[in-house]
């Protein structure tokens, strides 16, 4: 077991104009289990290969363990990897292919057989042994790509996709039995994947990749309450987070979108001074630490707010967002924060439910504003009803609002988590 | 897939029997027949059955060395050139720069003729060819008759170097393209896991080649059986092989029935010599069935 | 190509400037190794290409050296005494312009016929399931494999009969019959490779079955049967047993070179070295991008 530095990477492929990866720095603690996710081509299975050693950087380090293995090759880096065709050899028994890194390393034959039995045993491959690959199903071809990684206890286990190639009901059944198997050997584990439910589901914590960059880094449940952009947003969450054209009003008390206007978000705005409640007075600096970076839209620097996820009126609506007067705004909100209603509801945005989905567990809507036209989508009870076409009151607490610059697409939210820079 | 039935209304032969039976009925009267021929011819003397010709073969005093000849070329030359080839191949894969023109010079004789093939070695090892020309510059003596009848080994030596030259590409062209459809995950992943090159070589790829090696092995080799225009260019009579002998009894000699005894000994050892091949390198059915 | 040895090998990356490369601690060591390790490989390329190359270079320079250069020892490795008097005295020998002529014919005659009896089995054997498919295929692999020596003798015996010995005819029939198999089987895979979802959408929307041959398949497959045809006409061109044995005045080239082996003097030899060997440079030239799928052809 060790931990994984990867510090500054940049590798641009021969041939491409564009760097695959763009100074990207990670860092894996010992037995942490750790998902890259982002669209394809963001430069996550790069990242991948690099630390693998299937791929040598242009720059930068990675260490695993305290040891430098940048230009190593893959067999001196002590790890292991599940590949997503699984890779696993035809020509060998199932057997031979889960004994195969320990034949390289010339385990001899007394000590393998018994491993071999160990991994198989945990991935209920006994019965296979002696089987070749092509008689068994693709399930079972995972598992035996799977237990040829685990064998060898490695130092670090990287995964690139393994279960894309799974149908659906397998994939659900597998990613649990996955989660538990990791988690009882303790390996260090580097998981990329395009599938933010199984992102969500497996890593101890998240980095979402775009174009080559770490753009987020966190716990699961930060990634998705608090996205720090909104490519973020919108690529956790199913339905994507809805984003809204509006502006801020100079009072910062409420949110003007198209012609209506809801409560603004009380909490995290840098307050502008003597308008802040005594409550969020305290000096300091706002946030948590590594908020560097983040753009201060207030002329003044800001001040402690409440942490997100207060219950909402502690302080007075309008004490962070003083200081932000007339100012455009994208507000980000998911659409299971909206609670919609076919009455009339006070404070509630107006909307027309243009498509309803029932989709067994929830009815996803997707819904218009009255008067400005933008979409939403919305997440209901499953025992919601109303007709398409008919009007919608779309009630959003102001605590689950996010924040977000129009210009930049970044997070306004000084509460957002920091993105790993530089320093591992 | 249409069914064999053909697309219903349209023909009443299925589709598939008419588009074949062109083909067929060609290779059956200009395949078939003749060889069914060419096998009876070797036994057949005076209008009768007999064993004649095949006595008259094998007490020709240049049968024996035709034989020992042909099996020493193959049993050097083919080897040999796998080895080459495979070398090539490894090479081509591990894509240093330029690696498409090397595969394109490499593949070129490919559409050489034996013939030419050994005409282009003439040149060079003719007593006053470009090899003894370069060695008297550099001074090393005056030239080696490399192809005369008194040097049997460098004649032999010339033989194999001229087909090693020529017909290496086409174990080079078939490796390779056995090698492209090799994912190339299995490499990475025997990496990853701990082989070495080496390692990788014999425990991934070379396995994983055998399909290509199968082919190209049984083709080359019975290729290599027909040798013959190459020796003729660059030995003239002086080095026997077994088809030079078959041209010989045949247009020389004028006699087709030793001429069909050879080629029936040629055919045999052929099929004797595939056979082997296709047992040696067979792959159990367990890795076979699902590919 | 797939790129297969060293996993790290098509990552080679740029060695960046001074400053840049004394970062914390980086070894780089094992870059420099594999910098070396490229070069000597670069030089086993070259080595190999020098092999191979070389050759040609060489039966090329006796070709275009003058009489008296070739009658020459030392000869000199450059060209330094460059004439057409040995090319043109080798066209000029008796038989060699028809021979030539015969050649082409020959080729081009082969190709049609293999063209014309090959490609529908091909087609055949790729869009229909139908009983005995596997048979024909092992049949055509066996046949492939079968020497010439074999055929030839009986099938000469065959044509006296046929009247059509000695013929360009008889030996292009020899050919289309040596060149069908691997026809049939490049046509085959040359067919399957035309997605079958193309042809039935032309089917749907009104063309007959040869129309939608004709308009969608064909231009498709037009290269690959091209490449199989290119590669009939060099099996034609460089076959040389077969037609010493199959013809005796009509010969083709390659044939009448072998015949006047003996006694022809050197400088002919050279030249019909040379005039047998640029066809197929040409040949390989243009077939270049269909080298692997030609060879490389194994039971489906």
């Amino acid at each position: 077991m060790a931990d994984v530095s990867v510090t500054a990477l940049r590798k641009t492929y021969p041939g491409s104009k564009t760097p695959a990866t763009e100074d990207v720095s990670l860092h894996v603690a010992d037995g942490e289990f750790v998902v890259l996710l982002g669209p394809s081509g963001c430069g996550k299975t790069t990242l991948l290969r690099l630390v693998a050693g299937l791929e040598l950087p242009d720059a930068g380090s990675v260490r695993i363990g305290g040891r430098d293995v940048t230009y190593l090759p893959p067999r001196q880096r002590n790890l292991s990897m599940v590949f997503q065709s699984y890779a696993v050899f035809p020509h060998l028994s199932v057997a031979d292919n889960i004994g195969f890194g320990l034949q390289m390393h010339k385990v001899d034959g007394a000590e393998r057989k018994r491993k071999v039995a160990w991994a198989a045993d945990l991935l209920q491959l006994e019965p296979f042994l002696a089987r070749y690959p092509a008689q068994l199903s693709g399930g079972q071809r995972q598992r035996v790509a799977v237990a040829r990684a685990i064998v060898m206890e490695p130092d670090l286990l990287l995964m690139d996709e393994p279960l894309s190639n799974l149908d659906a009901l397998l994939r659900l059944n597998f990613r649990a039995e996955l989660k538990k198997l990791l988690a009882d050997l303790g390996t260090t584990c580097l998981y990329v994947t395009h599938d933010q439910v199984e992102a969500l589901s497996l890593g101890d914590r998240v980095a979402v990749l775009n174009e080559g960059r770490i753009v987020q880094d966190g716990p699961p449940l930060s990634i998705y309450d608090a996205p720090v952009d909104e490519f973020v947003g919108s690529f956790i969450g199913s339905p994507p987070m809805n984003f809204l054209t509006a502006t801020a009003t100079a009072d910062g008390t409420a949110l003007e979108i198209g012609e209506q206007r809801i409560a603004a978000p009380s909490t995290g705005w840098p307050a502008a001074g003597p308008a802040a409640e005594p409550a969020a007075g305290s000096a300091g600096s706002a946030g948590s630490a590594g908020s560097a970076g983040e753009p201060d839209p207030g002329p003044d620097p800001g001040q402690a707010g409440e942490p997100a996820g207060a219950p909402a009126g502690a302080s007075g609506p309008g004490d962070a967002a003083s200081g932000n007067g007339g100012r455009p705004v994208r507000v980000g909100v998911r659409a299971e924060a909206i609670t919609p209603s076919v009455t009339p509801v006070e404070g509630a945005l107006r909307a027309i439910a243009e498509v309803v989905e029932p989709l067994g567990s929830s009815v996803l809507l997707t819904a218009v504003l009255a008067g400005g036209g933008q979409p939403l989508k919305v997440q209901a009870p499953s025992d919601f009803r109303v007709a398409a076409g008919a009007d919608l009151w779309l009630a959003i607490r102001p605590d689950r609002i996010r924040l977000y610059d129009p210009r930049t697409r970044r997070a306004i939210d000084p509460k957002a988590p920091a993105q790993i820079s530089a320093s591992g | 897939m249409s069914s064999a039935a053909g697309r219903p209304g349209r023909l009443r032969l299925p589709t598939p029997y008419l588009l074949l039976i062109p083909s067929a009925l060609t290779l059956a009267a200009l395949f078939g027949w003749p060889m069914v021929q060419g096998v009876l011819a070797a036994f057949r003397h005076d209008g009768g059955f007999s064993l004649d010709n095949v006595h008259r073969m094998v007490s020709d005093q240049r049968f024996g060395s035709a034989v020992r000849n042909t099996l020493l070329l193959i049993a050097v030359v083919v080897p040999l050139q796998f080895v080459l080839a495979l070398a090539m191949a490894l090479l081509l894969q591990a894509r240093p720069k330029f690696s498409g023109l090397y595969f394109y010079l490499w593949a070129v004789p490919l559409a050489i003729s034996d013939l030419a093939a050994g005409l282009v070695w003439l040149s060079i090892l003719d007593d006053q060819g470009y090899l003894n020309s370069v060695l008297h510059r550099l001074g090393l003596g005056d030239g080696y008759s490399w192809l005369s009848y008194q040097h049997g080994s460098t004649m032999f030596l010339a033989v194999v170097v001229a087909e090693v030259w020529r017909a290496t590409a086409l174990v080079l062209v078939i490796l390779v393209a056995g090698m492209q459809v090799i994912p190339r995950d299995y490499d990475e992943a025997a990496a990853v896991f701990g082989a070495t090159f080496w390692q990788r070589l014999r425990y991934v790829t070379l396995p994983l080649l055998k399909p290509s090696l199968q082919v190209a092995l049984i083709l080359r080799t019975i290729l290599a059986f027909q040798t013959f225009a190459v020796a003729r260019a660059l030995t003239g009579d002086n080095y026997p092989l077994l088809v030079g002998e078959t041209y010989q009894w045949y247009l020389d000699l004028q006699n087709p029935g030793v001429a069909s005894a050879i080629a029936l000994l040629i055919l045999a050892i052929s099929i004797f010599t595939a056979s082997i091949y296709l047992r040696a390198l067979r792959q159990p059915d367990a890795i076979r069935e699902a590919r | 190509m797939s790129a297969l040895a060293g996993p790290a090998e098509p990552a080679r990356p740029a060695e960046p400037a001074g400053p840049a490369a004394a970062e914390s601690g980086v070894d780089r060591s094992p870059l420099r190794r594999r910098r070396r390790q490229r070069a000597l490989l670069q030089l086993a390329a070259v080595a190999i290409t020098l092999f191979m190359a070389a050759p040609i270079y060489l039966i090329t320079l006796a070709a275009f050296s003058s009489r008296q250069a070739l009658n020459e020892y030392p000869k000199s490795v450059l060209p330094t005494d460059v004439s057409t008097e040995t090319l043109r005295g080798f066209l000029s020998s008796a038989g060699i312009v028809p021979s030539f002529l015969n050649s082409v014919a020959v080729g081009l005659l082969a190709v049609l016929l293999s063209i014309g009896l090959g490609a529908p089995a091909g087609y055949a054997i790729a869009r229909y399931a139908f009983r005995g498919r596997d048979a024909y295929q092992i049949v055509l692999l066996i046949t492939r494999a079968l020497p010439v020596v074999v055929l030839s003798i009986p099938l000469a015996e065959l044509f006296i009969s046929w009247q059509l010995y000695d013929t360009v005819l008889g030996i292009a029939l020899m050919h289309t019959a040596l060149a069908l198999p691997t026809t049939v089987l490049i046509s085959a895979s040359v067919f399957v490779s035309v997605p079958r979802d193309v042809e039935e959408a032309a089917l749907i929307f009104g063309a007959t079955p040869l129309a939608a041959f004709r308009r969608v398949v064909l231009p498709i497959a037009r290269p690959g049967i091209a490449a199989s045809a290119i590669f009939t006409f060099v099996l034609s061109w460089n076959e040389v047993l077969g037609a010493a044995i199959l013809a005796l005045r009509n010969r083709t080239l390659p044939a009448q070179v072998l015949g006047s082996l003996s006694n022809s003097p050197l400088a002919y030899r050279f030249a019909g070295g040379f005039a047998l060997v640029v066809p197929s440079l040409v040949f390989i030239f243009v077939m270049r991008r269909y080298l692997l799928n030609m060879w490389g052809t194994t039971i489906r």
